[in-house]
Order: C-alpha cells, then structure tokens, then sequence
C-alpha cells in the first residue's frame, strides 16, 4: 500500500465528511429527547410512588381514628377531607415531590 | 477557555447537567453523523441512529472511565446502536442495496476519484463487506487509531489491521481502475 494512496483515501474522507454540516436542528433534537426522557421518568418514578402512598396510607386506619379534632382549622380541613385521605394525598404528593428529585439527583 | 470532554463528562456525571451534554453533542455530532452515515449510506437512518447514540450516552455516562477519549467511548456507543439496528430491522442492508443501485449508474457517468467525491468514496464503501467497510469508517472517518477500533469493535487488533488493509486493497483497485477509465 504506497503513502500516495493512503494519503488520497485520507483527503477523500475529510473532503466527503466535510459535506455534512453542523446541525443546530440534531443537537436541539437530542437535547428535546433528553428533556422528554427525564418527564418520562419523573411521571413514572412520581405516579409508582404516589399510588405505593396511597395504598399505604389508606391502611392506617388506626393511626388516622386516633387524631380527634373538634375546633379549629384542622377540624375544618377535616370536615371537608377524612383524616385518611388527607394522609394518603399529604404521602402521596411527597413520594411524587422524591419522584421529581431523584432523577437529577441520584444518577 | 474551552472546557474538555473530561471536564464537560464530569459535568454531567455529577449535576445531570445536560448544557454540558448539549456541548459534547455539538462537538462530536458531525463526527458520529458521517461515521454512521458511512456506515449505513442513509442520512435520515444515520441521524436517527445518532440521535439514539446520544440518548445512549446520556444514560451510561457513568459507565464512562476515563481510560481512552471520549470520542473512542461514543463511537463504541454508536457502532453497537448501529449493529443492533442492523441485526435487529435489516433496513441498513435494504437501503445499501438501493444506494448500491443508484452509484453503480452515478459511477458510470463519470466518476472523477481525483476529486476525492463523497460519492466515491461511498460507492468504494459500498463494495466492501460489512466488517472492511466499518473498520475502514472507524479509522479514516472518525480518526480512530487501530487500537480504539478494534476496542469499538471488540475484534483483536491483528484482525481489524489485516481487515482494513484488505479493505483498502480493494477500495485501491476500484478507486483507481474507476481513474483509469474517466482518463
């Protein structure tokens, strides 16, 4: 194989790849999938927490019976909310608040 | 100044900081586009395989060590997107067959290797066999050393030279009777 070959094969290679341009449109294309891919993951992480809370939380019947309140804002609260699903949506919207953190933090 | 790979790569692997991955991408975009588009002779197929190359790259980032350039470790990345794909759809081989039909009347016209045409080369490309053509790719497109290569091909070095010099012996003799007859 003779260098004045090897040197022509390798200016026909930059010369041919030099035809492709840097495109703004792929590099926002890839960052667009990036975003969509952490959303993905923040809907997954965040909704399997939330349910695993609100199953979780219904089961405390006990703990939620034994909180009494007659007066005051958390009676009102109550009134409109039982005790046991204030706890479910209370747990449920933390485990999905850890679902949002996780992907940016714990990677 | 700057930042290196090293530095943007840290970036990324400490804060999921995808400015600094948006960096990487620009930098190394053209280079992985022509390496697959080389390989695949299908822009649109060669933009998708790279665009999942990236996504790849984003989610193993960690998997990265430091040993060897980032350049290496992302055309590993791309090359095993662009064999999955090919084993798995066979769409690589469908579109090579057209774009081998489409050169071969091209290549009769007037085909001028003095001019180093992209067409050529692709044509010359297209006539190797899978392995000759992507090592070829690997060395004289993206600037791999024959070490990088054959660690991106998992083949022993030995081979992928012996490849590659029996890839260009033929890409000699069709580039040069291809002058031979234009004169």
């Amino acid at each position: 194989m003779d260098g004045a070959f090897e040197d022509k094969l390798k200016a026909a290679f930059a010369k041919a790849d030099a035809q492709t341009v840097s495109s703004t449109e792929f590099v926002d294309g890839v960052v667009k999938r990036l975003d969509r891919f952490n959303r993905q993951r923040v809907i997954i992480l965040g909704g399997a927490a939330s349910i695993g809370a609100l199953i979780a939380a219904s089961q405390l019947r006990r703990l939620t019976t034994e909180f009494q309140f007659e007066t005051g804002i958390i009676a009102e609260v109550f009134a409109i909310l039982p005790p046991s699903t204030m706890i479910s949506v209370v747990l449920a919207v933390m485990m999905a608040g850890f679902g949002f953190l996780l992907p940016a933090s714990n990677r | 100044m700057q930042a290196s790979d090293l530095e943007l790569v840290a970036l990324v692997v400490a804060c999921r900081d995808q400015h600094a991955f948006g960096v990487l991408v620009k930098r190394h975009e053209v280079l992985i586009r022509n390496m697959l588009l080389r390989m695949t002779a299908n822009h649109a197929l060669a933009d998708d395989l790279a665009q999942n190359a990236f996504l790849q790259a984003w989610n193993k980032i960690d998997s990265f060590s430091g040993k060897g350039t980032f350049k290496g470790w992302l055309c590993r990345i791309a090359y095993t997107e662009f064999l999955q794909n090919y084993r798995k759809v066979k769409s690589t081989a469908k579109a090579m067959e057209k774009f081998k039909t489409h050169t071969e009347v091209i290549g009769g016209q007037a085909s001028n290797w003095d001019n180093g045409d992209a067409m050529d080369i692709d044509s010359a490309l297209s006539k190797l066999s899978e392995i000759e053509r992507n090592l070829i790719v690997l060395c004289y497109s993206t600037g791999l050393t024959n070490d990088e290569a054959a660690n991106v091909s998992g083949l022993p070095v030995g081979t992928v030279k012996s490849h590659i010099k029996r890839g260009k012996e033929k890409m000699r003799n069709m580039l040069m009777e291809e002058k031979t007859v234009v004169r």
